[in-house]
């Protein structure tokens, strides 16, 4: 009868961790998948493989990092090639740019969206990786760490460099459509 | 004066992942992560795959047995499996002895026969019917 209360507590346990990091699972991803129905797939494909392992989750440090983990390699593996960077919508940015519209309006533009997520996606792995999880603000930099086997200092650094490659890119792309 | 890119990259970054998953889903995702995966039911335990293994090895085993079985002829010494003998006389007008006739008609009849046999007793073994072959 002692081995009850242990199964309980495991049980709850899973059950407190699912519903506490649900919306962080999710969001990783959406952040690889940029899809709503992928990503709720991906998610539940996370859960039953944290389920298999479900009495490690008492024992790890940080359960955060630990299903994050998991998401973020289920996600991957089901991250398909991305697509082509859509330059010939970009009129109706540099357009709104150039009338003087602010950040906020800018950021919400649906094609400018859309040209970021391109970039983005194109961006090398390895800054990409970082970036991706960065946007994520349930994760802490160490987190983020953990999730890809890097030190702290490399995560900042990369998302650091993502960033300015990122903002390059969209400065060059609307500056030459722009120009023409 | 247009807008500074490096607010704007901020504030895309800000909203990149900042979605809610559906209400039902979690309890969804919940209720299903317990559940076996479909493709994984039907899964067999590693001692199942391991007797599963050694039953086919067997009737491979038995099989390959069976075959040499069925090719193999008792009546015949091992060597001689596959030995064909052709009986020429020296000189084809020339009369054959009736130990010879015997002789041919053992070895039409029952070759095995000559296995046990001494000298002296072709003639006799000649004179004996040849055993009937029993078919289940």
């Amino acid at each position: 009868m002692a081995a009850q209360p242990a199964v309980l507590n495991e049980a709850e346990g899973w059950e407190a961790a699912v519903w506490t990091h649900a919306r962080m699972l999710y969001r990783i991803a959406y952040a690889v998948l940029r899809n709503h129905h992928d990503a709720e797939d991906a998610v539940q494909e996370t859960l039953q493989r944290a389920w298999k392992y479900r009495h490690r989750l008492a024992s790890v440090e940080t359960p955060a990092a630990w299903l994050a983990r998991i998401a973020w390699r289920v996600a991957k593996s089901r991250r398909s090639r991305p697509g082509m960077v859509p330059i010939e919508e970009l009129g109706e940015i540099a357009e709104l740019r150039a009338s003087g519209a602010s950040a906020e309006e800018l950021a919400s533009n649906r094609q400018l969206k859309s040209l970021a997520d391109a970039y983005i996606q194109r961006l090398p792995a390895k800054l990409r990786q970082p970036l991706l999880l960065s946007t994520i603000e349930e994760l802490s930099a160490r987190e983020i760490g953990q999730v890809l086997g890097i030190p702290e200092a490399s995560v900042r650094t990369r998302c650091l460099r993502a960033r300015r490659l990122l903002q390059e890119k969209l400065g060059v792309a609307l500056e030459k459509h722009h120009a023409c | 004066m247009p807008a500074d890119l490096d607010s704007v990259v901020d504030r895309l970054l800000a909203s990149y992942s900042q979605v809610e998953p559906r209400p039902e889903a979690v309890q969804a995702w919940l209720d299903r992560a317990s559940e076996p995966a479909p493709g994984r039911r039907w899964r067999l335990p590693a001692p199942a795959w391991a007797a599963l293994a050694v039953t086919l090895a067997l009737l491979l085993v038995l099989g390959v047995a069976w075959l040499r079985g069925r090719n193999h002829n008792p009546s015949r010494p091992t060597l001689a499996q596959h030995e064909r003998t052709t009986l020429v006389p020296a000189a084809s007008q020339a009369p054959l002895t009736d130990e010879q006739k015997q002789l041919i008609q053992i070895l039409q009849a029952n070759p095995s026969a000559l296995a046990t046999m001494k000298p002296g007793q072709v003639g006799n073994a000649a004179t004996q019917p040849p055993k009937k072959e029993k078919h289940p």
